[in-house]
């Protein structure tokens, strides 16, 4: 697998959005003992600088997540591998 | 990945002995099957609130994925206000998808959205006998698949310049407006703006059409996109974000696929971006089920 670190930092916030809005938005809702009214927290719209200001809790949470931009009709890859 | 790496069992037994002095409550992060667990907590991160780790609370063969959260900041009315704290809420949301990621990587996984706690541990067994067949369905559909995004973008003067070069009737209009009076010409240039916008929009409409539907036939399940459309003010280009389950194996296929159809609008000004592998949050419910309204 190509290992060109190309727009790291698009694509970061890239995986980042998709990130919140999966754990905050979707995956499986189980009642448990406390409910939340947690309709549509957009993080997003509270602007992303604030979140990314939590850097090192991102990197450290985000495992190997791939993410291929097709530019030009080719696809590049930019494995942004946090494991280690 | 884990920032603490290996640690050894007393020191984590110690950890976990719950502080007497405060309610706790139990945050679910994921199920997984009960199968095959031995030693997969040895290297696992630790959970939302530091020094507590994670926990396996099992069922009917199934295992919630938990970990202690005190209620002064989990409870009901304090989450509804931490929730609304970006900092608070950010790191972790991270947490927790970093918790089932790594599970997504190890194993077939539920994933749970954020925030379910339950005050008493046995009413999580409870729950997993109750839900044992559903649970057992769904993830058979989820084992061995892996989310992907899908982004399409446009750029909206490049499609109707491409448009343009293509419409007889618009280069007719545009004819006709050099030699029109000033009231003749306002009015054709209106139409004419009229006639891109609804061609634009025509255009979009069945590109992103086509690009999904040649996209299913690479995929098993594409998820619904009729909420995930928020605007994102940082990305105007942006024009549709789909989701697609695929087969961790066929992902080669999936991706020719994307790729195809990448070099196929180009030049119409559109592109795609993929973003994955992803747990598969879009998929736990049945095809074709609607999520239950909170």
């Amino acid at each position: 697998m190509g290992e060109e670190f190309t727009d790291i930092l698009d694509n970061s916030e890239l995986s980042l959005l998709e990130t919140i809005d999966h754990v905050l938005n979707r995956g499986l809702v189980i009642s448990g003992d406390i409910t939340i009214s947690v309709a549509d927290i957009d993080l997003i719209y509270l602007g992303l600088n604030v979140v990314l200001g939590s850097v090192d809790t991102i990197n450290q949470a985000l495992g190997k997540r791939e993410s291929a931009k097709i530019v030009d009709g080719r696809v590049k890859n930019s494995v942004v591998d946090q494991s280690g | 990945m884990s920032k603490t790496g290996q640690k050894s069992k007393s020191a984590k037994a110690e950890r976990t002995r719950k502080p007497a002095d405060q309610p706790w409550g139990n945050y679910v992060y994921c199920i997984v099957e009960s199968s095959n667990l031995e030693g997969i907590l040895d290297r696992a991160p630790e959970g939302l609130e530091t020094a507590q780790n994670l926990e396996l609370v099992s069922s009917a063969g199934f295992s919630a994925v938990v970990s202690l959260v005190p209620l002064s900041e989990y409870g009901e009315q304090a989450l509804d206000a931490n929730l609304c704290d970006v900092k608070w809420a950010a790191s972790r949301v991270m947490c927790h998808e970093g918790v089932v990621e790594y599970f997504a990587s190890r194993r077939a996984v539920i994933p749970l959205r954020f925030g379910t706690i339950y005050v008493d541990r046995k009413s999580i067994g409870r729950m997993l006998a109750e839900r044992a067949r559903e649970l057992g369905s769904l993830i058979e559909r989820l084992r061995g698949r892996e989310e992907w995004g899908v982004l399409i973008y446009c750029d909206q003067s490049k499609l109707i310049e491409h448009q343009m070069a293509g419409s007889s009737t618009i280069r007719h209009l545009l004819e006709r407006e050099k030699s029109a009076t000033p009231g003749q010409s306002y009015l054709l240039s209106k139409q004419i703006e009229g006639l891109k916008a609804k061609a634009a929009r025509e255009e979009i409409l069945s590109a992103v059409d086509a690009m999904k539907y040649a996209l299913v036939a690479s995929s098993e399940q594409s998820g619904s996109t009729s909420d995930s459309m928020r605007r994102r003010p940082e990305q105007p280009d942006l024009i549709a974000r789909l989701s697609f389950l695929v087969q961790t194996k066929l992902f080669d296929e999936f991706r020719s696929t994307a790729e195809r159809l990448a070099k196929t609008y180009l030049s119409s000004g559109f592109r795609l971006e993929l973003v994955g592998p992803l747990p598969p949050y879009s998929f736990v419910l049945e095809p074709g089920t609607r999520e239950p309204v909170p």
